[in-house]
């Protein structure tokens, strides 16, 4: 528990932000994050070295995916409005990339349209963007922790950009005008 | 037709494609404005989404532990509250056979057992006495020892004095029993076993 707790408490939030997004639901995601980190615990034994960031975030992303399985098994309404191949037809909208409506979100009100849109990406996409664009994971670490190949990963992480950038533009944001806005690797 | 490599671009983005499908992306890339723009896109939703800002649980979510000292905690206070309720209900029962004793009245063995109760009064002497007896024993204390035939009052020394530490221990549980009213054992067994209920209480919801 001397070696653990700090650790945990190192990534209690970024966990809970991780489950909330992916659950949508801040009670479950307590819970999930409590029985992950539980698991992790329980299961420290078993740690062979590594990224202890990583292991924690596969128990808490298999088991959000889990839950969202489970609710979708019994939910009368999809849990996930845009299916995989309805991906596809939005990512056929890319030529209608110029919206009518000139406005332009900026600073809390934008992150909160990209909070938005997140909840419109697929759940295993958008468990594979969280950990790219969030969490930070290489794409090999990803496919560890979400058990597919890299290429599963590549187009999952490809397909959720593309959702939030749509619902983006359909909000009347276009690249490289709102304000604050930077690029991957542009520092921060 | 021009070929875009759409799924490619996050990829690329990422620095996760392999050398020969990043040189065959930089091409296309310097000679269609297209794909240039979509990449352009996908960088900034990258780094909006990597501006998120982290979300606070309202709780706690680590695994709770058990304070070290709670267990040891519990067992001592359950102890303590049966060893008062004990203590109570032989308070009871020597005070039901028996007119409650007032201050200054006899103990209630004395009446039973003189010989105990010149024992009573013979340890209550060597208390007050203690130290002094343990360092040189009193010119009474030699003769009881060395007198041929010992009366009464000195068998009961003899006695005690051979029992020792055991005796003297009995001698002053029942004083402090008969000091002691018994509703203050029983106020003692209240509060110890509440002590005792609270921390079972608070073992179970951390265990929880």
């Amino acid at each position: 528990m001397a070696a653990f707790e700090p650790l945990a408490r190192l990534y209690e939030r970024g966990l809970y932000s991780h489950a909330c997004r992916l659950l949508g639901d801040e009670s479950q995601a307590e819970d999930a994050v409590q029985d992950a980190l539980l698991l992790a615990y329980r299961g420290r034994a078993m740690f062979r070295g590594g990224s202890f960031k990583s292991w924690v975030f596969r128990i808490l992303t298999n088991r959000c995916l889990d839950l969202l399985r489970d609710a979708k098994r019994h939910a009368t309404v999809p849990l996930d409005p845009p299916s995989d191949e309805e991906g596809e037809e939005l990512e056929a909208q890319w030529a209608d990339r110029s919206p009518d409506v000139e406005t332009v979100v900026a600073g809390n009100a934008l992150l909160a349209a990209v909070e938005t849109a997140l909840t419109l990406v697929p759940a295993e996409q958008r468990a594979a963007v969280l950990l790219r664009d969030i969490q930070g994971f290489d794409y090999e670490e990803i496919a560890r922790i979400t058990n597919t190949e890299i290429g599963t990963v590549k187009s999952r992480i490809h397909r959720g950009r593309l959702v939030v950038r749509n619902y983006l533009v359909q909000k009347g944001w276009r690249a490289g005008n709102p304000p604050g806005e930077r690029g991957v690797g542009e520092g921060g | 037709m021009t070929h875009h490599p759409d799924l490619q671009l996050s990829a690329y983005l990422d620095g996760s494609l392999p050398a020969e499908e990043n040189r065959a992306l930089e091409a296309h890339l310097q000679t269609c404005p297209e794909c240039t723009g979509h990449l352009a896109e996908l960088r900034a939703v990258a780094g909006l989404l990597a501006r998120l800002p982290d979300r606070a649980p309202r709780r706690s979510l680590l695994p709770r532990r058990l304070p070290a000292w709670l267990v040891p905690a519990r067992w001592a206070s359950s102890l303590a509250a049966a060893s008062f309720a004990v203590l109570f209900a032989a308070s009871l029962v020597r005070a039901v056979p028996f007119a409650a004793p007032t201050s200054g009245a006899p103990a209630p063995g004395a009446e039973l057992a003189p010989a105990a109760a010149t024992a009573t009064v013979d340890a209550k002497d060597r208390t007050e006495q203690g130290a002094l007896q343990a360092v040189s024993p009193t010119p009474q204390a030699t003769g009881v020892f060395a007198g041929p035939s010992p009366t009464p009052r000195a068998t009961g020394v003899a006695r005690r004095e051979m029992t020792d530490g055991a005796g003297s221990v009995a001698d002053r549980a029942e004083r402090t029993m008969e000091s002691v009213p018994a509703w203050l054992w029983l106020l003692a067994a209240l509060a110890s076993g509440g002590v005792a209920i609270g921390l079972h209480r608070t073992m179970r919801r951390l265990r929880a």
